[in-house]
């Protein structure tokens, strides 16, 4: 009986731990496909950093005294196939919704479309741009490791 | 009955055959018995109880038999080291690039850039080239948001009481 409920707990861990990951294996499916190009920083530069420390004071998560960035990465899709577009941002939404970011905000302007998500566990804070123009879809993950004032 | 005391005499001088402690036993095991000789009974009984008393059988029962088996003890160790790391692993989003040791990874076209630099060009180009799209996209966005923070409400009305008072004043 022990032995089954340990294994039903390992399990379980093991399984929320994969669902709670779409995000991830959405890049790593498409990192070395040959229609898309895959960007990963592991220590963004100090100028980087400006930016970024700028958007975690902007964003809608509580208010942090530093962070330290764990990486950025970006996914992009250059192709003039529509279907192709449509699908893989239909990935891109299911995985964000099964990962629950939250939508931070959605910007229009002319044919770009920019959409901010954010998702904080612990004091991890994850932030997604998921860019759409015509015939380019980008998606940008940064991930930083926050301090509470 | 002369003979009972003296294999009584015997017994409690230690000296008594097995054979003659059976008899005295066997005696002492009766119902009836001389009178004289009653005092002696609870003793003979007694250890009549003490031959009864087995030691009892220790088993170990199953679960605590499972408990030391070695292997078994090991499976459930390595499967809980196993599953520890797996959870880990997992649980870092960004595990896979954290295994590679360098700064950059980039693939252009499903082929890598193994060279660092060309590796740090492109990557910063193409950080650069999604920032520059959201900051051109937020651009009315932040703009707004700074007309906002100009207009205060306050101020504005401050301001036109003052002028409406100084209207007043040349008139009167």
């Amino acid at each position: 009986m022990k032995k089954i409920t340990t294994i039903l707990c390992l399990l379980f861990v093991v399984a929320a731990t994969v669902s709670a990951q779409q995000l991830e294996k959405l890049f790593e499916k498409y990192m070395e496909d040959e229609r898309f190009n895959y960007v990963y920083q592991k220590r963004p530069s100090v100028m980087d950093r400006l930016n970024d420390i700028n958007e975690v004071y902007s964003s809608t998560v509580t208010i942090y005294n530093t962070s330290e960035s764990l990486g950025r990465q970006m996914l992009t899709l250059n192709s003039a196939d529509a279907a192709l577009e449509e699908n893989f941002s239909k990935e891109v939404v299911n995985a964000l919704k099964a990962d629950k970011y939250e939508q931070v905000s959605i910007v229009r302007n002319g044919k770009n479309r920019v959409e901010k998500y954010e998702k904080k566990t612990g004091n991890r804070l994850s932030k997604v741009s998921f860019i759409k123009n015509p015939g380019n879809v980008m998606v940008s993950w940064n991930e930083y490791e926050t301090k509470k004032k | 009955m002369e003979n009972i005391d003296k294999l009584l005499d015997k017994y409690f001088d230690g000296i008594t055959s097995d054979e003659e402690e059976i008899i005295l036993k066997e005696y002492f095991s009766k119902e009836e018995i001389s009178p004289q000789h009653e005092m002696y009974k609870p003793l003979f009984s007694a250890f009549e109880s003490e031959k009864q008393i087995v030691a009892p059988k220790f088993t170990i029962p199953d679960e605590l038999n499972e408990k030391k088996s070695l292997p078994k003890r090991i499976w459930i160790t390595a499967a809980s080291v196993a599953a520890a790391i797996l959870f880990i692993v997992l649980l870092n989003p960004l595990s896979k690039n954290a295994k590679t040791e360098n700064n950059y990874l980039v693939y252009i076209n499903g082929k890598e850039i193994t060279n660092q630099e060309k590796a740090q060009q492109y990557a910063e180009e193409m950080f650069m080239q999604a920032e520059e799209i959201i900051r051109v996209s937020y651009q009315p966005f932040e703009e707004t948001k700074a007309i906002k923070a100009e207009m205060d409400a306050d101020k504005i009305f401050n301001d036109l009481s003052v002028e409406i008072n100084n209207i007043e004043s040349i008139i009167q």
